[in-house]
């Protein structure tokens, strides 16, 4: 590519040639080294770029010999037909066998039945994930991220979400990247469905803050649970994990699973306080009672619901009884956030 | 759009435990593989974008000559490209200045600092005014920060910088914590990365505090975006707008001592404490009194230290400050000059301090004793974490 312009005898333009060169060459280096060749392949409708940032859709995911990544996609979300799903694997085959990685994106009203909704809830609302920056209504950790979109984008009257789960062959998820790199291709992947389901705001979700806080993994489960009083379990001989989640004026997680097992997504409790309306919106039209953990207050003028979930495994094991764990969450919560006398919603 | 930071370093780390486990090599920006960091960093991929530019016109061969190849010396705004010049304008005016900026890399054999620029301006031929950036790792625990950090960026004077922004700024100091999507999360015993500024002495009186103020805010924004950018770490925080309300002084009186309801001062100190500054604010990282007595200095501070990542700052008082007290969720000590008390709240670990600074006109020095536990049962209340009762009993005598 130098040749051409070289060869001449004066020598400032020689001088320039070979500076030229040098570029050119900085350049290829340049573009080379960060992964930014000419031609790169895209996900997902269009929303996500190979080599754009996050570690699953960059080269180091193809470290092992023979990685190969794929993806498939269902037709894109429409008006008529507002839901979509695409996934992106990573399957390689080396000396100890196979290994795939998946990460699924879905985009869609959330479960309308109740038990799914719960499962849904527990983990997406998971304690190791983190609430986007900027207000938007939604979390996200390594390996799994959501968020709810504008009302304009309801379904059924049931919110429509964006989400994306990662699924390890032999169980678990695994991390396609940071934190914000996992939340910034949500809320590409956010901005595509929207436009293509119809329902995109005039200004789109923008997000540019970091995360100040990010859960901190916790371990062992305390008592009380998540530090909440009144949270108390009798764990008997099995050992539980918890995750105290965020923990502010408008949102609170905290989940509990049986460690070693199926890990966080065979939840043992789970406990969630919301005074972000879309957050609290995907509650609605779950049974509502004390005695089915869900209750709504008005906490400073703001609707919001405080959710609790005992799984299989913990039934029964709330001390004085799972009923008086609830009432406690909700009241400490409540007092916490200077919630205490605003009845009921 | 590419930033990304240690996060991505451990793909999978998740494992069994899914995004428990997830996040933890998002720590520590600054131990990344040099080079790896350099191409992640738009710093120096617009150095390298800005280089080759400058190349393809021509002008490459001139500026090598001339010794300012943009590579290696980009013209970067002062402090790691911080402070542009409005910033700058508004901080030293039109004097001159002078900038020593060091690059941000934390001592290899386990510093806590990552390095410090320092801005001079200059007036009628010599120094008049210095500003001085440091970014450092709070020492969580061996309680090397928890002295002189406190009295300057912990003061009565500093107002939270609010919209939800970590940090806190009075017209002569700022701090802000770097956000944990960049540096991972901070623990029991992991205090927050924070880059602070201090310009000129902490007591200081201005006739245009709220001012200068914002001004140290926006400053402190500003170098926090260019530590991140420098680190490589996405996202950046915004501007506040309107700041919070200024810190408060007040009378102290038989019924209100620092703002704070249900707290009284005991009836045998009330002569001579006679006004209180109360700084932070209802939201912010952490609640600061200071109260005088028959002097300008504060004689007392109460500080209540809500977010868990300064309150690890205390975490070697709590444990070894002096003799132990215990109460309804959380443990202490107690010395003469300083009672520390944690308790586990709802948001994590909350530090409850009464500091006496200097001795009373008597010679009493017993006030962190006597203070601490109504200090701790009404500041419990308020922040939601109550109730709490600590008891302060004898010292066991041999």
């Amino acid at each position: 590519m130098a040749g051409k312009a070289g060869g001449r005898p004066r020598r400032a333009p020689a001088l320039v040639a070979a500076g030229a060169a040098a570029a050119l060459a900085a350049t290829g280096l340049g573009m080379w080294a960060t992964d930014s060749g000419p031609f790169r392949d895209s996900y997902c409708w269009g929303a996500w770029q190979q080599d754009s940032g996050p570690e699953f859709l960059g080269e180091e995911a193809l470290s092992r010999s023979g990685a190969e990544r794929r993806s498939t996609e269902s037709a894109p979300p429409s008006a008529g037909e507002p839901h979509g799903t695409c996934t992106v694997e990573v399957v390689s085959t080396g000396s100890r066998g196979t290994s795939r990685r998946k990460l699924v994106l879905e985009y869609g009203a959330v479960p309308a039945e109740a038990r799914e909704r719960q499962d849904w809830i527990a983990r997406y609302l998971h304690g190791s994930a983190s609430p986007l920056p900027d207000g938007l209504p939604g979390f996200a950790a390594a390996d799994r991220a959501m968020l709810v979109l504008p009302a304009a984008c309801d379904v059924d009257g049931r919110p429509a979400v964006v989400t994306i789960r990662t699924e390890r062959e032999g169980g678990g998820g695994f991390g396609a990247g940071s934190r914000m790199d996992v939340a910034r291709m949500l809320l590409d992947a956010a901005g595509v469905g929207m436009q293509e389901a119809g329902c995109a705001p005039a200004e789109p979700l923008a997000m540019s803050s970091p995360m100040v806080k990010v859960a901190a993994p916790d371990g062992h489960a305390r008592t009380p649970l998540c530090r909440i009083p009144g949270v108390v379990f009798e764990f008997g001989k099995s050992s539980y994990e918890e995750q105290v989640g965020v923990v502010s004026e408008h949102l609170q997680t905290c989940s509990a699973w049986a460690a070693g097992m199926r890990g966080p997504d065979e939840p043992a409790a789970q406990f969630v306080m919301a005074g972000v309306p879309r957050i609290a919106a995907l509650f609605a039209g779950l049974p509502e009672g004390t005695g089915k953990g869900l209750v709504r207050r008005v906490c400073d003028g703001r609707p919001t619901v405080f959710y609790g979930r005992v799984g299989l495994g913990l039934q029964g094991r709330g001390r004085p009884d799972d009923r008086r764990v609830f009432e406690s969450f909700v009241a400490s919560a409540s007092k916490r956030v200077g919630c205490g006398t605003g009845g009921e919603a | 759009m590419a930033d990304t930071n240690g996060g991505s370093r451990e793909p999978g780390a998740g494992g069994s435990a899914g995004g428990a486990a997830a996040d933890p090599g998002a720590r520590t920006p600054a131990r990344l593989p040099l080079l790896r960091r350099l191409l992640r960093s738009r710093t120096a991929r617009a150095a390298v974008a800005a280089g080759t530019a400058g190349a393809l016109l021509g002008a490459g061969t001139a500026a090598w000559r001339a010794g300012s190849l943009p590579l290696l010396n980009p013209a970067a705004a002062p402090c790691w490209d911080s402070f542009d010049d409005g910033t700058m304008e508004a901080l030293f005016g039109e004097r001159e200045t002078r900038v020593e900026e060091e690059s941000l890399q934390p001592d290899p054999l386990g510093g806590l600092v990552y390095g410090q620029c320092r801005i001079t301006s200059y007036g009628e031929g010599r120094a008049a005014g210095q500003l001085t950036v440091r970014v450092r790792t709070l020492d969580g625990l061996r309680g090397s920060d928890a002295q002189q950090w406190p009295e300057e960026f912990l003061g009565a004077r500093m107002a939270s910088m609010g919209a939800g922004l970590p940090g806190m700024a009075s017209a002569s100091r700022a701090w802000l914590a770097l956000p944990e999507s960049c540096t991972g999360p901070t623990g029991e015993y992991e205090a927050a990365t924070v880059v602070d500024l201090a310009m000129g002495g902490t007591q200081s009186f201005s006739e245009h505090e709220e001012e200068d103020r914002a001004v140290l805010v926006r400053a402190a924004v500003s170098a926090a975006n260019g530590v991140l950018r420098d680190f490589g770490c996405s996202g950046a925080y915004r501007m506040p707008g309107r700041l919070p309300e200024p810190t408060v002084r007040q009378d102290v009186t038989a019924h209100s001592f620092c703002g704070i309801k249900g707290l009284t001062l005991p009836a045998a100190y009330r002569e001579g404490m006679t006004w209180s500054r109360t700084g932070g604010s209802g939201e912010g990282p952490a609640g600061v009194c200071e109260v005088n007595y028959k002097s300008l200095d504060a004689t007392l501070r109460l500080t209540t230290v809500v977010d868990p990542s300064l309150s690890a700052v205390f975490s070697r008082d709590v444990l070894r400050g002096g003799i132990h007290v215990r109460g309804t969720k959380g443990n202490g000590t107690v010395n003469q000059k300083r009672a520390v008390y944690e308790a586990a709240c709802q948001t994590g670990p909350v530090v409850f301090m009464v500091e006496q600074k200097s001795s009373l006109e008597d010679g009493r020095f017993d006030l962190t004793r006597a203070l601490l536990p109504p200090y701790v049962a009404a500041e419990a209340e308020r922040i939601g974490c109550g109730p709490e009762k600590v008891a302060v009993t004898d010292p066991p005598r041999r």
